[in-house]
């Protein structure tokens, strides 16, 4: 159970720091154009380093919104069926997650790994390395595996809150 | 036979309740597998489609656009249309479509449009004796002229999977946005005419007007700006999301102070959370639409559909009555992303204009958002409106869904309109 609270409270911290990233995007491009329009001076590096939160926001936050169950998803068979096999067929939805979620990110880790040792660089004027972008898939994807597996873990303790967010109302 | 089998298994995926971007990425990868190509491409693939400098309005837009909502843009704009049009027949009905049609050229997102202006015009009109569906009808049709009057959040995505002129779909939509505006404003006046008998608002005084006026007026001035700022060149529409957000800020926080800065912590997760639904599904679409390229399914479709319709109207005709029949099943923006890669060779063989049909395409969105059972405005005016109306009375999606019934009507008449007189959209771009 313990483990369960480490990852839901490490989802939980990747849902604020993604919200953190988006937030520094919109001031920084605000900034660019300000920067170019009354002083004349356009900067080189914010495109690059908005494209860059952009990455690191939305997989930091996958795991969080699989926490919160609020990626999209259809419910209209969800919504036929009665509590208990809703139950289970959230269940079995989070497992699949879970599975997808897996492989992603180990195949984003054999990516990563080989641009580590190839010594990858973006093509840009920062010229980045090319793991700091591949990073945040890895940590990203894997952490929402792990998320999955903990609801479902928690699923089993406290159904009704799997119900309850299987439920289209909360569409 | 391919792309059938590809199709089944995608639905049966979303069906068992799988996340739609896990589902979309999931199924991506199975085939790159099945295929004997690298599975490299999938990470790879995600990490590409939002390593993307206009995808970055998405974002920003949304943040601009909350800034504006919990900072009551959305009260004061609703005061400013009904002080000048609340006395005609169906005067609430009227000022509450004008009214989102101006949120809409600030804020990029059906469900925003019609969460914001339904607040504040749900208690009024049921005050004034409305009848109950056509209120929730007319806010949940007139949340989605947030899609369409630009800025707009899926013509932003269909123009980065489409490689197209975001600037160019943003001109584009301004016509059709003002021609459903007026058929929505003049069913209302029929409607109250006609159908209900709510009681007229007095007329406001000058003093009333001038107020409320003055009040909206910085929303109306960054409007203007967003979209000028955008069609004479000034900046790139992720530019103008970022100026729109900063000013956002400036106007709610320094000039109105209807917000303090430590609002600002759950606008950003809100943001976020918005922010990260709709690209995280874009990046594991795009992984789906990698591996149907890698299996030429767009070329298989693109010859089945050649070699069967001539007529690009025709074309846009059977793909219009798809997308009505996906929209009541699929999350709008989902739809999206599986459709277009899918038909995008189909359109420039049969010389179907991109702009065109992604204005179509947008509106068939619309439809979907007002369709049962997944439509998601239904949804957000039956919580609107249970919120609104206080205690003892409350909504239900069956009472929002026959409310929405004529103005399907009507997006489906304007759509018709459209594929027979392109010159509608082609006039303003060319």
């Amino acid at each position: 159970m313990k483990l369960v609270r480490v990852i839901e409270s490490t989802s939980l911290l990747c849902g604020w720091l993604a919200a953190a990233a988006f937030f520094t995007l919109g001031l920084i491009v605000g900034y660019e154009v300000f920067m170019r329009y009354l002083f004349l001076a356009p900067t080189r590096w914010v495109e690059e380093v908005a494209r860059l939160l952009q990455i690191y926001a939305v997989f930091l936050a996958a795991a969080w919104l699989v926490a919160r169950r609020e990626h999209i998803r259809i419910t209209v068979l969800a919504a036929a069926l009665p509590p208990r096999p809703r139950l289970w067929l959230a269940r079995l939805a989070l497992a699949v997650v879970a599975l997808i979620a897996s492989a992603g990110a180990w195949h984003a880790g054999t990516l990563l790994r080989f641009s580590v040792e190839m010594e990858q660089f973006t093509d840009s004027t920062v010229g980045l390395p090319m793991w700091l972008l591949q990073a945040p898939v890895v940590a990203g994807l894997g952490l929402a595996s792990l998320q999955a597996l903990a609801t479902l873990w928690r699923s089993f303790l406290e159904p009704e809150r799997l119900v309850e967010a299987a439920d289209p109302a909360s569409v | 036979m391919e792309a059938l089998l590809v199709f089944l298994a995608l639905f049966a995926v979303l069906l068992i309740g799988v996340d739609i971007a896990f589902a979309l990425a999931g199924l991506g990868l199975a085939l790159l597998l099945i295929g004997g190509f690298s599975p490299l491409i999938m990470p790879q693939t995600m990490m590409a489609s939002m390593d993307n400098f206009i995808l970055l309005a998405v974002p920003l837009f949304i943040l601009m656009s909350n800034v504006l909502l919990r900072g009551g843009a959305g009260d004061d704009l609703f005061a400013a249309v009904q002080s000048w049009v609340g006395h005609w027949p169906g005067g609430l009905a009227v000022a509450t479509i004008l009214s989102c049609a101006l949120f809409a050229a600030i804020s990029g997102s059906s469900v925003a449009t019609a969460a914001t202006v339904g607040t504040v015009a749900i208690p009024a009109m049921a005050a004034r004796g409305y009848d109950r569906r056509f209120t929730y009808g007319l806010l949940a049709a007139g949340g989605t002229l947030g899609i369409l009057i630009p800025p707009s959040i899926p013509m932003i995505v269909y123009g980065v999977v489409m490689s197209e002129s975001i600037v160019d779909l943003f001109r584009a939509g301004v016509v059709p946005g003002l021609m459903l505006t007026a058929l929505f404003v003049a069913y209302s006046v029929l409607q109250a005419r006609f159908g209900g008998a709510c009681q007229p608002e007095p007329r406001a005084d000058w003093q009333t007007r001038r107020t409320a006026s003055l009040r909206a007026a910085p929303t109306l001035a960054l409007a203007l700006v967003i979209v000028f700022g955008i069609y004479f060149g000034a900046f790139t529409p992720t530019e103008a999301a970022g100026v729109g957000f900063l000013l956002a800020a400036a106007i709610t926080l320094g000039w109105r102070r209807s917000l303090l800065p430590a609002d600002l912590v759950p606008i950003a997760l809100e943001s976020a959370r918005t922010s990260a639904m709709i690209l995280f599904i874009v990046a594991a679409a795009s992984v789906f639409g990698k591996a149907l390229t890698l299996y030429r399914i767009p070329q298989e479709v693109t010859t089945l559909v050649v070699g069967n319709i001539a007529s690009p109207e025709l074309f846009i005709a059977v793909t219009c009555v798809l997308l009505l029949a996906m929209g009541c099943v699929l999350e709008a923006l989902s739809m999206m992303l599986l459709v277009v890669p899918v038909v995008q060779p189909a359109l420039s063989d049969l010389g179907v204009d991109p702009i065109w049909f992604g204005v179509i395409f947008t509106m068939m969105i619309e439809c979907a958002l007002i369709t049962p059972p997944v439509g998601l405005n239904l949804f957000v005016i039956r919580a609107v409106a249970s919120q609104s109306l206080g205690a003892g009375e409350t909504a239900t999606v069956g009472d929002v869904v026959r409310g929405t019934l004529p103005f399907v009507l009507l997006i489906l008449f304007a759509v018709v309109l459209l594929i027979v007189w392109p010159s509608i959209i082609l006039a303003v771009i060319h």
